[in-house]
């Protein structure tokens, strides 16, 4: 878990560094979305550290459909 | 990433050929053969002749209108909220998608080389690269596509080349003992990953430059014909060398390479091999990220797309390390719900759009005769 925190913490230190003095020249509509893109990567950020499978029923019948001799 | 870039239609095909046989010329044959058995290669003829309906589909919207991308045109035939609608499924599967390049190859390294190292520690050293590519621009991605496709291309032909002694074509038949099912599973499965990723090209065509808009359909129709021979000689190594395990081992072509053993002079190689083939994947994400960053700049209306560079990135990471974390999960997604999720996601929004602008070009021809 230590070592994912600090991956974590790194990256992020790293990005920020970089955009932020970019973000500074960008147009207020550009900074909103970049706003917007942290709450995902906070989610999973903290979904790392501490919707696929709902098509997968239909996916499996068109296998079978398919190949009915696959179990 | 500016909107003065332009590039070849010799470098975009190039770039269609590195994105089909990146990644799969290394998964793919293992699943393919595991399914289909010996018949495996119809699978892919079966495949590719569906990607060769969805490659003309996105050539055809290109010619329609060809300084528009996929979202312009959508916009534009569609109007704005009905393009949201169609393609912010398609933009969160392809965050997954560029995420799921690097889950199967921090899996490889986990597999054959780096066995001790966390997988993490190897997604963030990936998308670091990955990152600073598309940071580079769509210019500088062509450019790097013909030097480091001559060297994934050379190593393939070496391999297949340097394992000669150990074909056995017996091994081949018979064809289908199972009937036509196993094939057309396997084609399923062909079909969801590489053939139907290729409509995402639709993003970036509109890079290619004026001059070279007539050459476009013919080098990109080349591109998809030599991928479909390599992936089919692959297939062939494949089971011709490894035999009924061919299904089993999975990265064949990695395998083979293990195998080599040439006059006590050349053998385990395959650290070296295994490099090169990480090329694929790694240029495949690349590719892929900047067509993420293209399709968001364009509908969330950005001026410059490379602030989101880093972010975008970081998501990718994070998605590659929480989903699909265990390696059967992976394999039945792959198997069975990709290209599902492919078909909803990718190719509906594709074809929507084809309809409609046959639809309307088809009403314009009527009105005009009328007039």
């Amino acid at each position: 878990m230590l070592g994912k925190l600090i991956c974590v913490l790194l990256l992020s230190a790293g990005m920020l560094i970089y955009d932020i003095p970019r973000l500074k020249k960008s147009s207020s509509h550009d900074r909103i979305v970049y706003g917007i893109m942290m709450l995902p990567l906070l989610y999973l950020a903290f979904v790392f550290i501490a919707i696929f499978n709902l098509l997968s029923k239909p996916a499996e019948q068109i296998v079978h459909w398919l190949n009915p001799q696959q179990s | 990433m500016n909107k003065q870039e332009q590039i070849s239609s010799i470098q975009m095909s190039m770039l269609l050929l590195f994105f089909m046989t990146g990644s799969s010329i290394v998964i793919v044959p293992a699943p393919l053969t595991n399914l289909g058995g010996n018949g495996a290669w119809i699978s892919l003829l079966i495949a590719a002749a569906m990607g060769t309906l969805l490659l003309a589909s996105i050539l055809y919207l290109y010619r329609k209108n060809p300084e528009l991308s996929l979202i312009g045109q959508s916009r534009a035939l569609m109007g704005n909220t009905l393009t949201l609608i169609l393609l912010l499924p398609l933009t969160c599967v392809m965050f997954w998608n560029v995420a799921g390049i690097v889950i199967e190859i921090g899996t490889f390294f986990k597999n054959t080389m780096l066995k001790e190292t966390p997988t993490y520690a190897v997604n963030t050293m990936f998308f670091v690269t990955i990152a600073l590519t598309a940071l580079a621009g769509i210019e500088v991605i062509a450019r790097m596509a013909a030097v480091l496709l001559a060297l994934m291309f050379a190593f393939i032909i070496l391999i297949w080349i340097l394992v000669g002694s150990l074909y056995h074509p017996e091994y081949i038949l018979p064809i289908m003992p199972d009937g036509i099912g196993p094939i057309l599973n396997a084609a399923y499965v062909v079909y969801g990953f590489p053939y139907s990723e290729l409509v995402v090209f639709a993003v970036i065509l509109p890079f290619v430059r004026k001059k070279d808009k007539t050459k476009l359909g013919k080098h990109m129709y080349a591109a998809l014909i030599v991928n479909t021979l390599t992936l089919i000689l692959s297939v062939f190594s494949s089971i011709m060398v490894l035999g009924p395990l061919s299904g089993d081992l999975k990265y064949s072509l990695y395998q083979l390479a293990r195998l080599i053993y040439f006059q006590e002079l050349i053998e385990r190689i395959e650290s070296v091999i295994g490099f090169s083939l990480i090329i694929g994947f790694y240029f495949k994400a690349s590719i892929l990220l900047v067509i993420l960053m293209k399709l968001l700049k364009e509908l969330l209306k950005l001026d410059d797309e490379r602030y989101l560079v880093f972010p975008v990135s970081f998501i990718c990471l994070l998605l590659s390390v929480t989903t699909y974390t265990k390696e059967a999960e992976l394999e039945e997604l792959v198997n069975t719900s990709w290209p599902l999720i492919n078909n909803i996601t990718y190719v509906l929004p594709v074809l929507l759009i084809l309809i409609v602008t046959v639809i309307r070009s088809q009403f314009g021809k009527g009105k005009k005769q009328e007039i």
